[in-house]
């Protein structure tokens, strides 16, 4: 009586375990796909040109300075767009701002932003 | 009905019914090397298997431990070797009754049958309803004793008793026994116990890892609210249009330096926000060439 008790308690809580992983994944994953800057926390995924391309929804290009350092160049950008621009790069979690640099095209009436950033070494 | 075997020498096994009084119908006699005995669940050994003996015990609180061996001094095997069953009170009789055997006795009956079936030692399990029936079990016979309430080896020598062969209308009450309980306890629970480690070691490396890591380790966030742009804002109407060739923000300085197309249009936006003796109070401006650098000035 104990013994079939005993395994059937074993069974019931290894399903329970199962399942409690599944639910699990579930919700880490609901975590991470509602983060729209989840890719920044994985360290092949920083220097991901499409990723920030995504974010931004701007053509740019990507500088790798130093270990933890990026440049980000958003080039041909309109007036009416810097706005949007700089409220995207405030609103960067995962990765320190530390310059950025507005820089006027009189003749093509487009702006050039460059960006630099530090990202955390553990990531 | 009930199939109960009875295993009286190596070469001969009887098989029984068992009604639900208990009582026992011979059926057959077979050889227990033809035929395939592992499904038996009860096997009652003839005295030529196991030792056993009764005894009264005055202290009536007196609970043995399991595997105390209530007859150490009367066993001739060693420790080592010895097989006990559990110790069995009879309380109508208020005796104590208890078998044992050689390991290697029991083990030529569990290579018989299978090591789940349980062994009962027929002496202590077999009832009759008079003191006068004698049966032969293996080599000895055997009689009931209403006193202990089990039976013991048959003194008589009365050569007109009659002896019983088999155990045809006797009755059958399992009270003592030899079972590998612990082992199949522990066989039986051996694989639910893996099957709960395998599905811990898969459900952390599914998910669980990643996910107490998020919650324990949450990421580093940081707040990279332009410092300067509020800056900008307000002295955005002192600035010509065109005037600028570019800005530049510098988070670790909390500056924002203004870059104007000529030295002689930043000398004039310098003269404007001079004048200016409220942003003069909080705002370090500092002029080199065609740029201008606002910062936010450090209370001493």
């Amino acid at each position: 009586m104990i013994k079939s008790v005993s395994i059937y308690c074993l069974c019931m809580l290894s399903a329970g375990i199962f399942i409690a992983g599944f639910y699990s994944k579930d919700y880490y994953k609901e975590i991470i796909i509602s983060d729209n800057q989840e890719f920044s926390l994985i360290s092949n995924d920083i220097i991901a040109q499409s990723e920030w391309e995504n974010y931004f929804t701007h053509d740019l290009e990507i500088e790798k300075i130093s270990e933890n350092v990026i440049q980000i160049l958003l080039k041909d950008v309109l007036s009416e767009n810097v706005q949007p621009l700089l409220a995207k790069l405030q609103q960067i979690r995962y990765a320190k701002l530390h310059n950025v640099n507005l820089i006027g095209d009189m003749k093509k009436k487009v702006f050039e932003i460059v960006v630099v950033l530090t990202v955390p070494q553990d990531t | 009905m009930k199939k109960l075997f009875r295993l009286i020498s190596p070469q001969k096994l009887e098989v029984y019914h068992l009604n639900r009084r208990g009582e026992l119908n011979l059926r057959e006699e077979i050889n227990p090397r033809s035929i395939k005995l592992k499904r038996i669940k009860h096997l009652l050994v003839s005295a030529n298997y196991t030792n056993w003996d009764t005894t009264q015990i005055e202290n009536v609180a007196y609970k043995p431990k399991p595997n105390t061996n209530l007859f150490s001094s009367k066993s001739l095997f060693n420790n080592e070797n010895l097989v006990t069953s559990n110790a069995y009170f009879n309380e109508q009789t208020g005796y104590w009754a208890q078998a044992w055997t050689s390991d290697e006795k029991l083990s030529t009956v569990w290579k018989l049958v299978s090591k789940s079936t349980i062994i009962y030692p027929e002496a202590l399990n077999i009832v009759c309803k008079t003191d006068v029936t004698f049966w032969q079990s293996g080599p000895c016979s055997l009689n009931f004793s209403k006193k202990t309430g089990f039976s013991s080896i048959s003194k008589n020598n009365n050569q007109d008793s009659v002896i019983a062969k088999t155990l045809d209308g006797f009755l059958f009450s399992p009270k003592v026994s030899f079972q590998k309980q612990n082992r199949k306890a522990f066989s039986s629970l051996f694989w639910p116990f893996i099957f709960l480690l395998g599905s811990l070691v898969f459900s952390w490396h599914y998910s669980f890892r990643d996910t107490v890591n998020l919650l324990t380790h949450p990421p580093a966030t940081f707040e990279n609210t332009l410092t300067g742009l509020p800056l900008l804002q307000t002295i955005q109407n002192k600035i010509p249009d065109g005037a600028l060739s570019g800005v530049e923000f510098n988070q670790r300085k909390r500056a924002v330096t203004l870059i104007f197309l000529s030295d002689e249009i930043a000398e004039r936006f310098l003269q404007k926000v001079t004048l200016d003796t409220d942003l003069k109070e909080h705002v370090k401006i500092e002029k080199i060439q065609n740029t201008i650098v606002l910062s936010a000035k450090v209370a001493e």
